[in-house]
């Protein structure tokens, strides 16, 4: 007579032992919504995606009072600006002894040096230190880990090899600062580019002013003047998804780094 | 008018310069409105007209607190580029 094994209904059956799920299924909609209240998470870019199908959806998450979004922030940027980062650790030739110094101005809630530090310390262990730094101006909610200091203070304390700066104020423009530090290789603007609403289009970006350019005039950059080449990053843009956009058209956001010639 | 509405319709408005200038995503606005102005494709008061609405549009973005209503203004400007010949792709 043979032998049944005693039915258990939660023992996956033989023949599915070795086999995944056909296909990860996300959980709805609004149960991602839910999810991403909690900005100290980082989203995967599927999710975000279905989270929000309308605009008046994506309006309500990007410009909540307490906690605004600028860039959403996804595992899938973030491994590759840290993939980014790892060669530059190697290009710059640091090491354990000394470190790359990449300091983050205006970090806001702390989140973005707060998930590169951590994929930076697998990829590159001790070889690089992430600084979070902003002057408080905005009064926004810190997540994570921010040095409340001034940008000025922040470049002079720190002298970083590389800075890192998401969303710019319209119209304001640090990096002439920034290009001052000596020590400074290269810095990594995020955002609107080249007449959109991060920074100045002119300052920032080298953009000459539209009543100018009218009249056939072109200036020459402040960062070529300052002896900086401009790199742009379409592999991190495709990657991006700001307030700017419209859902399911992202593309608004750029990723630039200026490099010291 | 309602800012969400105002920065849903800026979109719009952005899409129809880009299909009139017939390029992508990668071009930023300021540059594919100067190369139609150059080509003169749409007037220097569209063009004047678009930037004003563009600027609002980047402080409105650019803030970490958005109001809920932008200036009654802007609204005529809006619907004007909006509804513009000028910005209709021709064949």
């Amino acid at each position: 007579m043979t032998e049944y094994k005693k039915f258990n209904a939660t023992e996956k059956p033989e023949f599915l032992e070795n086999k995944s799920p056909s296909k990860e299924t996300l959980p709805s909609a609004s149960e991602l919504r839910e999810k991403l209240k909690d900005h100290k998470i980082l989203p995967k870019r599927k999710e975000v995606e279905k989270a929000f199908p309308t605009y008046e959806l994506w309006y309500e998450y990007f410009s909540n009072e307490t906690e605004p979004v600028f860039d959403v922030l996804t595992e899938e940027y973030i491994e590759k600006l840290s993939d980014y980062l790892t060669e530059q650790i190697e290009k710059y030739g640091a090491n354990t002894e000394k470190p790359l110094v990449i300091l983050e101005i205006g970090a806001g809630n702390g989140k973005l040096s707060h998930f590169l530090k951590q994929k930076i310390n697998e990829k590159a262990p001790g070889k690089a230190k992430v600084i979070a730094t902003d002057s408080g101006e905005w009064n926004l909610k810190q997540l994570f880990e921010v040095e409340k200091i001034n940008h000025k203070d922040a470049l002079q304390k720190y002298q970083p090899d590389i800075t890192l700066f998401s969303w710019m104020p319209h119209k304001e423009d640090l990096t002439k600062d920034t290009r001052k530090c000596k020590n400074l290789k290269e810095y990594i603007l995020i955002g609107e580019s080249d007449g959109g609403c991060c920074g100045d289009p002119y300052e920032t970006w080298g953009r000459t002013p539209w009543q100018l350019a009218e009249e056939g005039i072109e200036l020459e950059s402040p960062y070529e003047k300052d002896g900086f080449y401009r790199k742009n990053h379409p592999e991190l843009r495709k990657l991006q998804m700001s307030r700017m956009d419209n859902p399911g058209q992202y593309y608004h956001s750029n990723t630039v780094s200026f490099i010291r010639k | 008018m309602q800012t969400t509405k105002f920065l849903e319709e800026i979109i719009a408005l952005e899409n129809k310069v880009r299909k009139k200038a017939q390029v992508g995503e990668n071009e930023p606005i300021p540059v594919l409105l100067s190369n139609l102005k150059k080509e003169n494709k749409i007037s220097k008061p569209t063009y004047e007209n678009f930037f004003k609405l563009w600027d609002l549009r980047n402080k409105l973005y650019s803030s970490p607190n958005l109001p809920n209503r932008v200036s009654l203004n802007v609204y005529p400007l809006l619907a004007n580029l909006l509804h513009n010949t000028e910005l209709k792709q021709h064949d």
